[in-house]
């Protein structure tokens, strides 16, 4: 790392010169890659150095933040000189003494992106790229896109504590077009990624990504409008875990919860899902795109059991959060870069595996709809209202998956809605993204088995 | 920091046929307000610097946050080595001088003096405005105030050799309503270029009024129906199709718009502007993000479909003149084509008015998972949220419903346009009146 643990101890000790009841210093630095396609060709080749360090001061539930990209120490005395300063009442200084720490253990599998020259990745993305234009003549438009980035972080705090982590995430994203001749134009959009290195391609197949991306443009040019009003439906796992995430995850962040803007206040023990519905956020699984050891306050990530079988068991905290509502430490303080104070954030989230027999689940219904794929969303946390778009849907007709439809958007109440649920599968599938919550996108997974919604309502067109 | 611009540029066009640096410096302050005190006060200053380069036609790019003198030697280094990589056209290069003038661009230069107890009181009116406005009014969700102080510098081989400065602040409020059970939301901001133009009091009300007004919102049945978006919904709609004003999608085949210029696209009551040179848009600058003047370009007049918007490479490809609409998201952003101030020019009758002459109708005023609306197709099935129009009064209020449609043929078929127009940062519009789009409900 950049600073001794001296260097950190002094800067630790002019924030709380003046008093103050915590005080940390994050230190990040991440060097990034990417480059992509597009029009057949590669476009953009891009290297980046981003980093600096943000230093907090707690008082009375009160935060002072100020950052730098600046690394010198003079930069970070004067930081922690205005915190420090930003404090209204004089209280006694405090002198730190940082004596635990802790180092992140390094995976030996780990295939680092410096490990692998540009040359190499270009040529991957180059096959990509050529495959998804020879698979289709209505291929109008792709776009491959590959990242990589390496994020150090150094955590030192008024608790003595000094954590250092490192974190290596990859990605891959394939947008295809497709027209045909009647000037249609559709879209069709997949990824993969995790919290791994370039053995991310050698363990899931890239070709699949670019494979699925094609698929749904071209399927969606054939597709029929959705249907308008209320349906049985079927959620495949393939769908990932874009509803837990967005319809109950968020609703049981404790910053929400301490304000009372959750619909989940208060109702820890209480029945608030069907007894088949178990939903765990856990940052300790290996390679997922949301895991890291530590969170970005330097406590360690592990597995959170939120509902257990339709109880409510627990929230997920960060320090203010957990010290506010004096709950344990989940290991859920999470920030986009330096720039940024903490706040509670989920990592990886699962409805866990249930019974049923997905197929089993689809024969049942006589009229239905089948959300194969889900595209983005947004929620209201406040009172659960939700919207979800479909990017990959068909109809259920007597127990088939019929005809693709487009256009589709299922809307209901995250907390209704889990309460509804009569069907679990045994299957899961995990989906990736960027959670975007008060301006701050940290990277996440979602997942959840085949769910069954007796009633949903379906946003499509009525034909006039 | 134009010295130091000057340098990095000499050092990369030792290998380099043609190169660009971008140098940006940002003060930022943010005010979190809670239960009438601060909760969050942050403070900060950052820079960065960005650097394209080109050898032939091939683009290199590459970019740090880090100043030193080795950070930036490796970042030159890394950009040069791009270009190995990729694969340009004739049309690839840095700008070239324009012969336009640049705008002259407000800049209030009182804002960094203000002092930090006047913006904390600022944002505490907001809350408090907001609070007295309805005894409903349960919680403030979050309330703050922010304000930006940016300076960059472009430079490039090519003689280009801009210091812009820019600054925006303002505030944001988002709340709660609670009446039998029932929680409403309510959200406003007011971002102004300059401080004393924020008007707290009325932005506190409005988020407050859009909370109240929705209590006791249930879902209706699939029909369908005219809609009147207020302003705030027309600007989110608006924001999905800018898009489709980039010349880079329109050259890509990834916008609606493509193959349309001078053809009647949308209504007559519609004309569509973009003004990065606007006295006091929070997006205005002298120059864009590759140094070119800004200027007023008119997108939509009266329906008819009348320029894209373009940067240095994608006009030299259409043949054509930049208009002044390069983009780059930070230091870190390679350069793309985006809007300024966007916004759909008013009409002449009142909302009220509008409403008035509606029998059966949704008045939307807010919307739910609007990104997902897909900008390459103009597809849309959203949440919306608003008061039912029954005889020209708004009535019962509405949630939980999703409108569906094409956002091209919906603008194809608006019926009336107010007079309105407001802005939301950096774009804006009035309220509009369509045609008949399918509300699904139960």
């Amino acid at each position: 790392m950049i600073y001794n643990k001296e260097d950190m101890e002094k800067v630790l000790n002019i924030a709380l010169g003046r008093g103050g009841d915590f005080a940390e210093i994050y230190v990040e630095r991440r060097t990034v890659n990417s480059c992509s396609t597009e029009e057949a060709k590669m476009e953009d080749v891009s290297f980046g150095i981003v980093g600096g360090v943000g230093i907090r001061l707690i008082d009375d539930d009160k935060t002072y933040y100020a950052y730098t990209s600046d690394f010198s120490l003079e930069s970070l005395e004067q930081c922690a000189e205005t915190l420090s300063k930003a404090l209204k009442k004089e209280k006694k200084a405090r002198k730190i003494l940082l004596t635990k720490l802790r180092t992140a253990v390094v995976n030996p599998e780990l295939v680092y992106p410096d490990q692998v020259s540009m040359s190499e990745k270009v040529a991957l993305l180059q096959k990509l790229d050529r495959f998804c234009w020879a698979s289709d003549t209505r291929v109008s438009q792709v776009k491959v896109l590959y990242g990589d980035v390496v994020q150090s972080i150094a955590v030192a705090n008024s608790l003595g504590e000094l954590i250092e982590d490192e974190r290596v995430r990859t990605k891959l994203v394939v947008q295809v077009i497709a027209s045909d001749q009647d000037g249609q134009i559709q879209s069709g959009y997949d990824a993969m990624g995790g919290s791994v290195g370039f053995e991310l391609f050698r363990e899931a197949d890239p070709f699949s990504v670019a494979k699925n991306a094609v698929h749904r443009a071209l399927l969606m040019l054939e597709a029929k409008l959705a249907p308008a009003g209320k349906m049985v439906v079927i959620m495949s796992s393939e769908a990932g875990g874009t509803m837990v995430h967005e319809a109950c995850g968020h609703g049981l962040e404790a910053d929400l919860v301490e304000k009372g803007l959750s619909v989940y206040a208060g109702k820890i023990g209480q029945q608030v899902a069907s007894p088949l519905v178990t939903v765990v956020d856990d940052g300790t699984m290996i390679g997922k795109y949301g895991t890291t050891q530590y969170d970005d306050e330097g406590v360690p990530c592990q597995k959170n059991v939120l509902i257990e079988h339709g109880i409510l068991k627990a929230y997920m905290t960060d320090r203010l959060t957990a010290e506010k509502m004096n709950i344990p430490l989940t290991g859920n303080g999470r920030r986009e870069s330096y720039k940024h104070k903490p706040v509670t954030r989920m990592t990886n989230t699962y409805i866990a595996p249930g019974q049923d027999d997905p197929a089993e689940m689809i024969r049942e219904i006589k009229r239905g709809f089948f959300a194969k794929k889900m595209g983005g969303g947004q929620v209201n946390t406040v009172n659960g209202d939700f919207v979800f778009e479909v990017s990959e849907g068909y109809l259920i007709e007597n127990g088939k998956v019929t005809t693709p439809v487009k256009g589709a958007t299922l809307t209901g109440n995250g907390p209704e809605v889990l309460k509804m649920i009569d069907r679990v599968g045994q299957d899961l599938g995990y989906s990736i993204g960027t959670c975007g919550k008060d301006g701050q996108g940290v990277p996440v997974a979602d997942a959840q088995p085949t769910i069954r919604i007796p009633e949903l309502i379906v946003g499509g067109i009525v034909e006039e | 920091m134009i010295n130091l611009a000057k340098s990095v540029l000499a050092s990369a066009m030792m290998k380099a046929d043609e190169a660009e640096v971008y140098l940006s410096r940002t003060k930022e302050l943010t005010i979190e307000i809670y239960d009438s005190s601060v909760e969050t006060l942050k403070e900060a200053e950052s820079k960065g610097l960005g650097i394209r380069v080109f050898i032939g036609h091939n683009v290199g790019f590459a970019f740090t946050s880090d100043l030193s003198a080795e950070s930036i030697e490796k970042t030159v280094d890394m950009a040069l080595q791009n270009t190995s990589f990729t694969h340009g056209d004739e049309y690839m290069g840095v700008a070239e001088k324009s012969n336009i003038a640049y705008p002259e661009i407000s800049f209030d230069e009182a804002l960094e003096h203000i002092p930090l107890e006047k913006k904390i009181d600022l944002a505490l009116l907001a809350e408090e405005s907001a609070k007295k406005f309805d005894d409903r009014i349960t919680k403030i969700e979050s309330c703050g105030y922010e304000d930006v102080i940016s300076e960059e510098v472009i430079l490039n081989s090519k003689g280009i050799e801009v210091i812009s400065k820019a600054n925006y602040c303002g505030l944001y409020v988002s709340l709660l309503a609670v009446e039998n059970g029932d929680t409403q939301t309510g959200f406003a901001i007011d971002f102004k270029r300059n401080f004393e133009q924020i008007d707290a009091e009325r932005c506190g009300k409005e988020a407050a009024q859009k909370a109240v007004e929705l209590l006791g919102a249930r879902t209706i049945h699939t029909q369908n129906l005219p809609l009147i978006f207020d302003p705030y919904t027309t600007t989110n709609l608006l924001g999905v199709m800018a898009s489709s004003f980039s010349a880079e999608n329109v050259l890509k085949g990834k916008s609606i718009l493509k193959g349309k210029l001078n053809q009647q696209i949308m209504s007559e009551s519609i004309s569509i502007i973009d003004d990065g040179a606007m006295p006091d848009g929070i997006m205005s600058a002298s120059a864009d993000a590759e140094g070119l003047p800004t200027r007023t370009n008119i997108l939509v007049e009266k329906g008819i479909l009348k320029t894209f918007l373009h940067n240095h490479y994608t006009a030299k490809r259409a043949q054509t003149q930049s208009t002044g609409n390069a983009t780059r998201s930070g230091y870190a952003g390679t350069v793309g084509v985006g809007t300024t101030n966007l916004y759909i020019a008013g009409g002449s009758r009142t909302e009220n008015e509008m409403i008035k002459s509606v029998d059966r109708g949704l008045y939307v005023t807010s919307l739910l998972g609007v990104h997902t609306a897909n900008p390459i197709t103009g597809d849309f099935s959203i949440g919306a949220s608003g008061r039912l129009i029954e005889s020209g009064e708004k009535t019962i209020p509405v949630r939980g419903v999703v409108i569906s449609g094409n956002l091209l043929s919906m603008f194809r078929d608006i019926q009336e346009v107010g007079n309105n127009v407001t802005f939301f940062a950096g774009k804006g519009a009035p309220s509009i009146r369509t045609g008949n789009i399918t509300v699904s409900g139960d």
